[in-house]
């Protein structure tokens, strides 16, 4: 099956943020890009099921997030303890000149409920709306506001945050920026 | 006046909203854990795989 030029340059743009989504699922880099690749394959299978116009990203979200769930329900079939050893992974990522900030949030970010951290994670860093997270995950959009309310009131509790007021200095994460494009992309893009 | 509990507020009780400052704190190392993956560099197999999706190895 033919992709055109146009849609396979948007697939392109959006492997970056696939492969966030799938690190904050899987927690392996890896595993990770096993599953992207998986969901590249099986968007390339199921194209013609796209409407070219409509939201790429939430489409091919969706796939990863289905991929996901049916791995890891084969994983679970062949290991019982399946989520001990994920929650172990997400915990001990490579990290050589980390924050240590960024490694305590990592670690809690873990520790949250799957359906939660998918939810959080959709809202607050990949910018969905309740609605389109809603529709990623196959649920209300009400069931997605409480999943995010929680999950951050967890992570608050985890950072020990939940006290409110002093955090001490500010942090280098404030001069967190847009994500750029990296050169990899803007090359490819070019081509 | 606020209670200073954190501890048993997960019954069926609403609890208070969380403080607008640990909710930006919360967002903002969330956002800088999501880039720090977004901005590494792409794996080459799946920029080739897209790039298998133009049909041309059907035409061999």
């Amino acid at each position: 099956m033919t992709v055109s030029a146009s849609l396979r340059k948007d697939l392109l743009e959006q492997i970056p943020n696939l492969r966030a989504f799938a690190h904050s699922l899987c927690g392996n880099g890896d595993e990770a890009d096993d599953l992207v690749q998986e969901t590249l394959m099986r968007a390339w299978a199921n194209i013609a099921s796209f409407r070219e116009g409509t939201n790429l990203r939430a489409w091919l979200f969706t796939i990863l997030r289905n991929a996901f769930y049916s791995s890891r329900r084969r994983r679970r079939n062949e290991t019982s303890d399946y989520d001990g050893q994920a929650a172990d992974r997400l915990v001990v990522l490579p990290s050589q000149d980390r924050h240590m900030d960024l490694e305590d949030f990592r670690k809690a970010l873990a520790r949250l409920p799957e359906e939660q951290r998918e939810a959080l994670i959709l809202i607050g860093a990949s910018g969905f709306s309740y609605e389109e997270a809603a529709g990623i995950c196959g649920c209300a959009t009400g069931t997605v506001k409480s999943r995010v309310s929680r999950a951050r009131r967890r992570l608050a509790e985890l950072l020990s945050m939940e006290e409110g007021g002093d955090f001490g200095p500010s942090s280098a994460a404030e001069t967190v920026g847009e994500p750029a494009v990296t050169g990899d992309l803007a090359v490819h893009l070019r081509k | 006046m606020k209670k200073a509990t954190s501890h048993g507020d997960r019954g069926r009780s609403k609890p208070n909203p969380l403080d607008p400052k640990v909710q930006e704190r919360i967002g903002r190392q969330l956002r800088a854990y999501y880039d720090d993956v977004v901005n590494q560099p792409m794996p080459q197999h799946l920029i080739d795989l897209i790039e298998q999706m133009d049909g041309a190895e059907d035409k061999k």
